[in-house]
């Protein structure tokens, strides 16, 4: 990236600073400012909202400036923070283990492929484009993980499917043919080391940058995923944040719909229904740990993306 | 025979590939024949293999259907330009911008707080959008309200979302877009540029004489890449954040919101949704082929194979 940038150019940068902006560069500020604030702005919103008290949304709806502030979609969480919390369970359990899985397979397998004296990677490299260029679509995979592995309300269709992907494989392929030199490996086998410790105690090391990248992407999407929870998992207790969210918002609407026609039971629903503010509290906490972990990996991926451009 | 040996010789490195080979077999090949069931009368309880074979039948119902057919193939393709045009803009010219500030901390920070709206889930983006544009509670109308003193209903009006679809696509891409080219730029010849401003060149010529040119590569390269993904969408954007609304459905609903909206309703009639799958999978085979093609007479360096 551009902000690291070679000493030379650095100074012409110090010399420009003190020559004050130009009305060009106060415009590019400007412009710049402009879009971050409209990038933030929802997401602000969303905060506010949390914190705004009902009457104040059933007067003005969401606004930026409630006339009345309140912390009382926090309390209401606090009453449902049993589904809220084994939830969190669920999806870190569902993100960290896709990680573990993903890396573990997706490192040993790159490591095979980028082996030239391996013969057998040519067929392998086939094998693996080819999934590129062909696809069973939703549908594909939704009859074969349900009608074959019977994978219907089983954690492990959260991790397993997605845990091979072409674009993983060939970033980190990439990126052991760039930094790991086969003279090393040859080093390593004259020593004595045998295949799998050459590549867990040398190689592996090396590919820490690219790891983490995969990494945070990997963990991300799987946190982030509704679609295959959405599909396949009915279960309350098997529901990921992505999905809790998803029924809330479905009840509701449902509950809704049916306004005249309500059972006593779904009045009781409807009248501890989640408001506004109480929904979108719900939502901070499911965008939290993100918010917390980017800053952390955030160069990681922006290298991890530059190395995958490289070579498709 | 020599692979054989070869293999044999490297036994370990085999057995570390195994498990990711058997896994992508189990999910990434397995479905490919679950596309099949496009030429089968499929039947749960029979399973894939033991249902009908009923040849292009299912074909027939694409053809009947025709009117929703040819909307989901218009959406789809539609909505790729759309973005791919918009977007391609849109990332390139963040990223000349970023590149121009001087001041790179300030371009630093507003470039993080950009990309921060790709690690949102669609979920997530759904409540926002609901929180803008919603009929009664939303900001947008709220707005309209007080300067128009009309409001508009959002969420019923099909002529509305090809917009809101585009500006929530680019609200959540593009920071993330502009990375790829700010990197480019990064790696740029300086050299070209000091000969610019000897010659005189003012700021808008060297970018608009050098950038751009030194980015169009790059930037053909990304399009030709996402052209295999011309008959794919992404469901979150198309099926949450419009809510899978029937009235919508003339603008908004494209052949992934299609099968998923199919397969969320638990439907038993595999024919239509189907014969969509396996056209839509066979197109994205051929303009895969027809990329890769272009790419290696072109620049061979980054076609895949």
């Amino acid at each position: 990236m551009r902000y690291s940038r070679n000493t030379d150019v650095l100074i012409i940068n110090e010399v420009q600073k003190k020559k004050k902006y130009s009305i060009g560069q106060w415009c590019l500020m400007l412009i710049l400012s402009f879009f971050t604030l409209i990038c933030f702005l929802p997401m602000l919103l969303i905060v506010i909202v949390s914190f705004s008290s009902e009457s104040s949304i059933a007067a003005n709806g969401f606004s930026f400036f409630p006339s009345e502030w309140s912390i009382k979609a926090f309390e209401y969480v606090g009453t449902f923070s049993g589904q809220i919390i084994q939830s969190y369970k669920i999806s870190i359990f569902e993100a960290v283990f896709a990680t573990i899985i993903t890396l573990f397979l997706t490192g040993m397998f790159a490591y095979t492929l980028s082996r030239n004296d391996f013969m057998l990677r040519k067929f392998m490299s086939i094998y693996l484009l080819i999934t590129m260029l062909f696809s069973g679509g939703l549908l594909g995979s939704y009859l074969i993980n349900t009608n074959v592995f019977n994978l219907r309300n089983n954690l492990l269709v959260l991790i397993i499917p997605s845990a091979v992907t072409a674009w993983n494989c060939i970033i980190m392929r990439t990126f052991i043919q760039q930094n790991v030199p086969p003279a090393l490996i040859e080093a390593a086998k004259i020593d004595g080391a045998g295949e799998a410790y050459t590549y867990f105690k040398i190689v592996l090391p090396i590919l820490l940058p690219v790891m983490a990248a995969i990494g945070f992407m990997t963990a991300i999407a799987h946190w982030n995923d509704w679609q295959t929870a959405f599909l396949y998992i009915d279960n309350p207790k098997l529901a990921t944040l992505q999905l809790m969210l998803i029924r809330i918002e479905k009840n509701l609407s449902y509950l809704q719909q049916k306004q005249g026609s309500l059972s006593p039971e779904e009045m009781e629903m409807l009248k501890n229904a989640p408001s506004e503010s109480a929904r979108m509290a719900v939502l901070l906490y499911t965008i939290g740990p993100i918010v917390i972990a980017y800053p952390f990996f955030q160069k990681y991926f922006i290298k991890g993306i530059t190395v995958g451009s490289v070579k498709g | 025979m020599g692979l054989l040996k070869n293999t044999v010789k490297h036994k370990t490195l085999f057995f570390m590939a195994l498990p990711a080979i058997i896994i992508i077999f189990m999910f990434s090949y397995m479905p490919m024949f679950g596309v099949l069931v496009a030429f089968k009368n499929f039947n749960y309880s029979q399973g894939i293999l033991a249902s009908k074979w009923v040849g292009l039948n299912n074909f027939k119902i694409l053809l009947v259907s025709g009117d929703t057919t040819w909307r989901l193939i218009r959406n789809t393709m539609g909505y790729w330009f759309l973005f791919t045009v918009i977007g391609t803009i849109c990332y390139l010219a963040l990223a000349i911008c970023l590149h121009e500030c001087i001041n790179q901390r300030f371009a630093k920070i507003s470039h993080t707080i950009m990309i921060f709206p790709t690690f949102i889930s669609w979920i997530a983006v759904t409540f926002i959008v609901k929180s803008l544009f919603d009929g009664q509670t939303g900001v947008i109308n709220h707005l309209l309200v007080k300067f128009s003193h009309q409001s508009v209903e959002w969420y019923t009006d099909a002529s509305k979302w090809p917009m809101i679809l585009l500006t929530t696509y680019l609200w959540k891409g593009v920071g993330y877009g502009a990375i790829i080219y700010l990197s480019a730029l990064a790696g740029m010849d300086q050299e070209l540029y000091e000969a610019a401003e000897l010659d005189g060149a003012s700021k808008w010529q060297k970018n608009w004489f050098i950038t751009l040119p030194m980015l169009l590569p790059m930037v053909s390269i990304m399009t030709l890449m996402s052209l295999g993904g011309i008959m794919t969408s992404n469901t979150g954007l198309f099926y949450q954040v419009t809510k899978n609304i029937g009235l919508l459905y003339p603008t908004t609903q494209t052949i992934d919101a299609y099968i998923m909206n199919a397969l969320a309703n638990g439907t038993t009639d595999f024919g239509m949704t189907s014969a969509v799958t396996f056209f839509q999978s066979v197109v994205g085979c051929i303009m895969v082929l027809i990329t890769n093609f272009i790419v290696r007479r072109w620049e061979p360096d980054n076609a895949l194979f």
